[in-house]
C-alpha cells in the first residue's frame, strides 16, 4: 500500500515536471479546459437553451462527439490484439499509447453526455441500487455499463503494469485474463453503441442493422489513424523516437487503410440500397446529400459537410494505397489527418443530425451548434488531451528509466 | 412476479436504509434544505426517491416541498395531487378529421391547462412548449375520391393516404378551415407498447394501470433518448426554466400531470390525467368547437370511443411501426 | 488420384445423368413439379445460385492476395484457386437455369437488356468474373502448359511445345507479369459479384428480411466463408496434405474460420436490431425464423461455429481441415437456403384493419396457382402461408446439377497440368 501511494506521488512528481515546451502545450491545453468548463457552467446556470438543439433535433454536437470519441477507444484493441494474440513484438513499446488514448478518448465521451443531459444532477437514477436503471431494456444503461467498463479495463491493464516496472517486478499472469477480456469488450462498446440507435424504428434512418458494423469499420479506420498521429507527432518532437519503429507504423497504416476501405464499401452499401428503392429510408439521407425542399425553400445545411466528409476519406484512401505516398511520413499525417477529420464530420454531424430531419411527423428544422455549445465540445477534447498527455509523460518516463538508456 | 416483488421490495428496503442514513431526522433538517448554486437544487430534493418507490408518508412529505417550491418560485398557491387511476378504466381518444377546422383552439386550451412555458416578454429564447401539434395537409391528398388536384403522376392523379411529410405545421391564413385542406393533430398517442418507456435510462416515464403514459419529472434525467425513441414527435424537454405570470397558473395539478416542470426534463401530453382521474375531459377536448374530439374507457363495450372505433372508418397512425396507439382517427 | 478418382468420376457422373434428366422432366411439365408457387416464388434453385456465388469467391481473392498484397503462402495452390472461381462462376448462372420458367428465351435478358434490373447486372458481373477466371487460370499454367500440355482423354496431349529452358523462364516471367496485371481487374469483380446478387434481393423493400443495407456485407462475409473452404478441399484432392502446404492450409483456414465469425456477429447484430422495437414486419420475419424455421437457423449456426472451431483449433490435421471445410459450406449452405422462408412466408400487402374494437392488419391471401385437393376434400387456393419443402425434381436437379458441376471440375484438374 505505502508503495502504491509512493508510486503515485512519484508520478505525479513526473507529470508535472518538463521542459517549456511541455509546460506551453499543458498550459494551452489548460486554456481550452478553462473556456470549455466556464461555458459548461454557464450552461447549467441557463440550461441547454443556450445550445442549438431544440424540440425538433433534440441531440446534437454533444451526442455527435460522444459516438464519435467511442470509435476512436477502438486504438487500443487494435493493438493489443496483434501484441497479445498474434505476438506482433513491434507494437509492445505503443501499446501504452494505444490504451491510454482509448482511456481519453473514453473521458471525452462521457464528459460529451454530462455535457448533453439535462438534469446532471440526477445522474446517479441511471446506477443500481442508489438509483432505477431500466436493464435490460435500455441500451442506455447498457452503454454506460460497457464504456465504464472499457474504460476502468484500459486504467487496470497499463497502470498495473506500470506499477510492476516501477516495483521492478514482474506482472503477474492475471492481467492477462483482464487483457483478453478487453478485446470483446472493445467490440461491445461499439455495438451497443450503435445499438442505441440502431433499434428505434421511429428513425428510419437509424433503423438498420448496417449501423453497427459501419461503426465497428469507422472506428477501426480512426483510432489507428489518430494513433498514428500521435506516433509522427512524438517522433518528431520528443525524445522517444527511436522507440516507435517505422514497421509499427506500417502496420497500422495498413490496418487503417483496409479499415478505411470496408468503411467506405458499406456506406456504398448503405446508399445504394436506400436509393434504389426510394423508400421512406431515403428521406434523411437526401436530406444529408442533397437537402431537402419545402415551400420553395431548400433546407441543406448539412450538404457540404456530408460531402466535404466523404471527399476526405476517399483522398485519405487515395493517399495510403500507393506505397510512395503511405511511407512518406509528411502524405501519411495528410492522409490519417483526413481520414480522422473525414470520419469525425461523417460520424459526428452526418450521423445523429439527419436521424431528426425531418421530424417523425415530418417538419424540417435545421439545426447548427451554438457557440456556446461548440466551446463546451472543445473544452471535453482539451480535457481529454490533457489527461493524455499526463499519462503518456508519466508512461513513458517510468518505462524509459526502466528499459532505455539515457539519452 | 411474486419474486419479482419480492426483489423490489428488498431494493426498496435498502434504499430506504441509505435514505435514512443520509437524511437523518430533523436535526439534518437545514441541511437538506441547502440548495445547490447554479443548478437551484434542494438536497431533499436531490435525494428524493422514485414516485412509484414512495409510501403514502413520503409522497405527502414530497408534495409539500414540491408546493412549497411552486409558492417560493411562482408566487402562488397550488394544490398537487397524486389521484390514483381509476379501476377498470383505459383511457382511448378518437378524433374526427373530417371536422376538425385547424383552429387551434385545442393546443392553447392545453397550454392554459397544462402549465405549459409561455413565451417569455423579456428572454426571446424562452418560447411557448405545445404539447399538440396541428398539421395541414391538402384534403386531396388523404381522401379518395374527391375531385380536385392531387398526387400528380404521369397518367393522371392519384389519391394517396396520408403522408405526414407534406404537411404544413406552421399554416396561418386569414380564416381557418381553408376549403381544399384538412387538418390533422397529433399528441401523444399513449401507445399501448410505448418505445419511449422502453428507451427510458431510468425508468423515469412508464405506462399507468389506465394506460397513459406519465414522466416522473423529479426522477428524468433529460437524455432525450425518449425524444428520439417517439415516432409521434410527442415528447417535448424543458431547454430552459419556463416562463409563466402568476395569473396565468392552474393551480389544480397532478404529480405526475401538470405541474410545473423544472428545466431539463421531459414532459408530455397525460391526457389530462388531473382531470380524466376525477371524471372530467381533457381540457382539448372541451376546448373543441365542432366537437372533433371524443374520449372514453375503451374497456367499456357501451362507450362513445367503442362505438366509434366499431363504425366510423378509423385509423391509426404509422400503424406499421406496431406501437399499438390508443388515439384513434377517424372520419363519417 | 487413380482409381478412386475413377470412382467419383463414375458416381458424379451418374448424378449429373440424373440431374439432366430431371432437368428434361421439369422442362416438359412446367414448374409445377417444383413445390414453388406464387406465395413463394423463389426455393432452393436460387438458394443454390447464391450459394455458389459464394463459393466462387475464394478463387480470386486467393489469387489476388498473392499478387495485390503479396501473401506468398498462397501462391502453390493459386490454380486450383482460380479454376474454382472459373467452375462455380459458371455454376452459378447454370443454377438459375432451372429456376426460369422459359429458358428459351433466355437471350432476351441480351436483346432487351433493362438496366436498372439487377438481374441483369448480376449476369453481367458474374460472365466477366467467370470469364476473367479462367484468363487468369490459363495466364498462369501458361509456362506449365507448354512444358507438360493438356490431357484429354481418349484424344491424347495437346498443345505441348517444344520449348528450351531459356524460353520457359521467360515463359513464366511473362505468366508472373501478367497475372500481376490482371490481379486488380479482377479483384474489384470478385467483390461485386456477392454485391451485386446481393443487391438482387437487398433492395427489395416490400421484403423486410433482405431489405437493408447490411445483406451486401454478409453476403461477402458468407463468401469469405465458403470461398476459402471450398479451395481447402479442392487442393487436397489435387495436392494432398503436404509439409509445406501447411502454412497455405493454415492461413486459408484462418481467413475462412475468421469471416464465418463476422458474418455470425452481423447476423446477430442484424437479429438484435429486429427484435428490439419487438413489432412491426421486421420483426415478423425474424420470427418466422425463430419459430417456423428454427431447425434450418439451428443448423447453419451450429455448422457455423462447429467449423469454427474446428478450423481454428485443427488447421493443421488433414481432418481437421476436411471437416472444419465442410461444416462451414454446410452451415452457408443453410445460411442461404434460410433466406427465402422468412421472406415470402410474410405476405407483403398486409392491410391495416379496425375490427370488433382490435386493430389488426390482415395479410391478403395470394392464389397459389394451383387447384388442390379433390372434391371431397378441397384444400384452400389461397394463403397467406406456404410450407416451402423443396420437391424430389428440385432435390434431384439441385443434386445433379451439384454432381455435373463436381464432374467438370475434376475432369479439369485431371486435365490440366495444375500439380507443380
Amino acid at each position: 500500500m505505502r508503495n502504491f501511494v509512493q508510486f503515485i506521488l512519484y508520478s505525479l512528481r513526473i507529470a508535472l515536471s518538463g521542459n517549456s515546451k511541455y509546460y506551453a502545450w499543458l498550459a494551452s491545453l489548460l486554456v481550452l479546459v478553462i473556456f470549455g468548463t466556464y461555458s459548461y457552467l454557464y450552461q447549467l446556470q441557463n440550461g441547454l437553451i443556450i445550445t442549438g438543439m431544440r424540440d425538433q433535433v433534440s441531440w446534437g454536437l454533444y451526442i455527435s462527439n460522444f459516438t464519435f470519441f467511442v470509435g476512436v477507444a477502438a486504438s487500443a484493441v487494435l493493438i493489443v490484439v496483434p501484441l497479445y494474440v498474434y505476438n506482433y513484438r513491434e507494437f509492445e513499446y505503443i501499446v501504452t499509447f494505444g490504451e491510454f488514448l482509448a482511456v481519453s478518448a473514453l473521458i471525452i465521451a462521457l464528459t460529451n453526455v454530462l455535457a448533453d443531459v439535462g438534469r446532471v444532477d440526477r445522474l446517479f437514477h441511471m446506477f443500481p441500487i442508489i438509483g432505477t436503471p431500466n436493464w435490460p431494456d435500455s441500451m442506455l444503461t447498457w452503454d454506460i455499463i460497457v464504456l465504464n467498463g472499457y474504460l476502468l479495463l484500459n486504467l487496470l491493464i497499463p497502470g498495473y503494469k506500470l506499477y510492476k516496472k516501477y516495483m521492478n517486478q514482474e506482472p503477474s499472469n492475471w492481467i492477462r485474463y483482464f487483457i483478453l477480456l478487453s478485446i470483446p469488450w472493445a467490440i461491445s462498446i461499439h455495438t451497443v453503441t450503435a445499438f442505441i440507435y440502431a433499434g428505434l424504428s421511429a428513425r428510419p434512418y437509424w433503423n438498420t442493422a448496417l449501423m453497427a458494423p459501419r461503426f465497428i469499420a469507422s472506428a477501426f479506420t480512426s483510432g489507428p489513424a489518430m494513433m498514428i498521429l500521435v506516433l509522427l507527432i512524438i517522433r518528431r518532437y520528443t525524445f522517444y523516437r527511436k522507440y516507435i519503429s517505422d514497421k509499427a507504423i506500417s502496420t497500422l497504416t495498413q490496418i487503417t487503410l483496409i479499415a478505411m476501405i470496408i468503411n467506405l464499401f458499406l456506406l456504398l452499401s448503405e446508399i445504394y440500397t436506400v436509393f434504389y428503392s426510394a423508400t421512406v429510408h431515403q428521406i434523411s439521407l437526401k436530406y444529408l446529400f442533397f437537402g431537402l425542399e419545402h415551400d420553395g425553400k431548400l433546407y441543406a445545411a448539412l450538404t457540404p459537410i456530408a460531402w466535404i466528409s466523404v471527399l476526405m476519406q476517399v483522398t485519405s484512401v487515395g493517399l495510403l494505397l500507393p506505397k510512395r505516398t503511405r511511407q512518406n511520413f509528411k502524405a501519411l499525417a495528410l492522409a490519417c489527418a483526413l481520414n480522422f477529420g473525414g470520419v469525425w464530420l461523417e460520424k459526428g454531424m452526418g450521423l445523429i443530425v439527419p436521424g431528426f430531419v425531418p421530424t417523425p411527423i415530418g417538419e424540417i428544422w435545421e439545426y447548427m451548434p451554438s457557440f456556446m455549445e461548440a466551446v463546451i465540445v472543445l473544452g471535453t477534447i482539451g480535457w481529454g488531451l490533457l489527461v493524455y498527455t499526463l499519462m503518456l509523460k508519466v508512461a513513458k518516463t517510468i518505462e524509459g528509466k526502466q528499459n532505455l538508456p539515457e539519452e | 412476479m411474486d419474486r419479482k416483488k419480492e426483489a423490489q421490495d428488498k431494493d426498496m428496503g435498502r434504499r430506504d436504509f441509505i435514505k435514512k442514513v443520509a437524511v437523518g431526522s430533523a436535526v439534518t433538517a437545514p441541511l437538506m434544505n441547502f440548495q445547490i448554486p447554479i443548478v437551484r437544487v434542494s438536497l431533499d430534493e436531490l435525494l428524493q426517491k422514485h414516485f412509484k418507490e414512495m409510501s403514502e408518508e413520503e409522497k405527502k412529505r414530497v408534495i409539500e416541498r414540491l408546493e412549497k417550491e411552486h409558492r417560493e418560485r411562482y408566487g402562488v398557491d397550488v394544490k398537487i395531487k397524486t389521484t390514483e387511476p381509476l379501476k377498470g378504466v383505459v383511457w382511448g381518444y378518437a378524433l374526427n378529421i373530417k371536422r376538425c377546422i385547424g383552429c387551434r383552439r385545442c393546443v392553447y386550451a392545453c397550454v392554459k391547462e397544462n402549465n405549459q412555458s409561455r413565451a417569455s416578454p423579456e428572454d426571446p429564447t424562452v418560447g411557448e412548449i405545445h404539447w399538440i401539434r396541428v398539421v395541414e395537409i391538402e384534403k386531396a391528398k388523404i381522401e379518395p375520391g374527391t375531385e380536385g388536384t392531387d398526387f400528380r403522376t404521369k397518367f393522371g392523379d392519384v389519391k394517396v393516404g396520408i403522408s405526414l411529410e407534406e404537411g404544413e405545421h406552421y399554416y396561418d391564413p386569414e380564416k381557418v378551415p381553408e376549403k381544399e385542406y384538412i387538418y390533422i393533430p397529433i399528441q401523444c398517442q399513449q401507445c399501448e407498447k410505448p418505445p419511449c418507456v422502453k428507451v427510458c435510462p431510468t425508468k423515469a416515464t412508464w405506462k399507468e394501470p389506465d394506460g397513459v403514459i406519465v414522466v416522473d419529472y423529479n426522477w428524468c434525467i433529460g437524455c432525450r433518448y425518449c425524444m428520439a425513441a417517439c415516432p409521434y414527435w410527442a415528447r417535448r424537454f424543458n431547454w430552459t426554466w419556463p416562463y409563466l405570470p402568476k395569473d396565468e397558473i392552474n393551480p389544480d395539478m397532478h404529480y405526475l400531470g401538470n405541474r410545473i416542470r423544472y428545466r431539463g426534463v421531459v414532459e408530455k401530453c397525460t391526457f389530462c390525467i388531473q382531470r380524466t382521474r376525477e371524471g372530467r375531459y381533457p381540457a382539448c377536448l372541451e376546448a373543441c368547437p365542432v366537437g372533433a374530439r371524443k374520449f372514453g374507457n375503451l374497456l367499456d363495450p357501451e362507450s362513445e370511443i367503442r362505438k366509434i372505433i366499431d363504425e366510423k372508418r378509423v385509423f391509426r397512425l404509422k400503424e406499421e411501426l406496431g406501437t399499438e396507439p390508443k388515439f384513434f382517427y377517424y372520419m363519417d | 488420384m487413380g482409381r478412386k478418382y475413377d470412382i467419383a468420376m463414375v458416381i458424379f457422373g451418374l448424378l449429373g445423368l440424373l440431374g439432366i434428366a430431371a432437368f428434361i422432366y421439369q422442362l416438359q411439365k412446367g414448374l409445377i413439379v417444383t413445390n414453388m408457387r406464387n406465395p413463394f416464388s423463389w426455393g432452393l434453385y436460387i438458394s443454390m445460385w447464391a450459394f455458389y456465388v459464394g463459393t466462387a469467391a475464394g478463387g480470386l481473392v486467393v489469387s489476388s492476395a498473392i499478387n495485390i498484397f503479396g501473401v506468398k503462402q498462397l501462391k502453390p495452390i493459386a490454380p486450383v484457386a482460380s479454376l474454382s472461381a472459373f467452375i462455380f462462376a459458371i455454376s452459378a448462372m447454370l443454377m438459375a437455369l432451372p429456376d426460369i420458367g422459359r429458358p428459351d428465351r433466355l437471350l432476351n435478358l441480351f436483346q432487351y437488356p433493362n438496366p436498372s434490373s439487377l438481374i441483369l447486372w448480376d449476369f453481367v458481373v458474374l460472365s466477366v468474373y467467370a470469364i476473367l477466371s479462367a484468363v487468369y487460370t490459363y495466364v498462369q499454367l501458361q509456362p506449365r502448359i507448354a512444358e507438360r500440355g493438356i490431357s484429354i482423354p481418349l484424344i491424347g496431349t495437346v498443345m505441348k511445345k517444344e520449348v528450351t529452358a531459356a524460353q520457359l523462364e521467360e515463359l513464366r516471367r511473362v505468366s508472373e507479369r501478367r497475372a500481376k496485371l490482371l490481379a486488380p481487374v479482377a479483384l474489384p469483380f470478385a467483390i461485386l459479384i456477392h454485391t451485386v446478387t446481393a443487391w438482387v434481393l437487398a433492395t427489395q423493400f416490400s421484403r423486410p428480411w433482405w431489405y437493408g443495407g447490411l445483406l451486401a456485407p454478409t453476403f461477402i462475409a458468407a463468401a469469405l466463408t465458403a470461398g476459402p473452404a471450398v479451395v481447402i478441399l479442392a487442393s487436397l484432392a489435387i495436392y494432398g496434405f503436404k509439409e509445406d502446404l501447411k502454412p497455405t492450409y493454415r492461413l486459408l483456414a484462418k481467413v475462412s474460420a475468421f469471416s464465418a465469425a463476422v458474418l455470425l456477429f452481423m447476423y446477430y447484430n442484424d437479429f438484435l436490431v429486429r427484435q428490439w422495437w419487438g413489432n412491426g414486419r421486421e420483426y415478423d420475419a425474424l420470427m418466422l425464423v425463430l419459430k417456423d424455421n428454427l431447425h434450418i437457423h439451428a443448423i447453419e449456426v451450429s455448422f457455423l461455429l462447429a467449423g469454427i472451431i474446428v478450423l481454428a483449433k485443427k488447421y493443421d490435421t488433414f481432418s481437421g481441415l476436411v471437416t472444419g471445410s465442410l461444416l462451414l459450406n454446410i452451415g452457408i449452405l443453410a445460411h442461404r437456403y434460410i433466406l427465402f422462408p422468412p421472406a415470402y412466408n410474410l405476405i407483403p400487402f398486409r392491410v391495416p384493419v379496425v375490427m370488433a374494437g382490435e386493430s389488426f392488419e390482415w395479410e391478403y391471401p395470394i392464389a397459389l396457382g394451383e387447384v388442390r385437393g379433390t372434391l371431397l376434400d378441397p384444400q384452400p387456393i389461397f394463403v397467406s402461408y406456404w410450407n416451402y419443402v423443396p420437391s424430389a425434381v428440385e432435390v434431384a436437379i439441385t443434386v445433379g446439377f451439384f454432381g455435373l458441376i463436381t464432374f467438370a471440375f475434376l475432369a479439369l484438374m485431371k486435365a490440366l497440368p495444375v500439380r507443380e
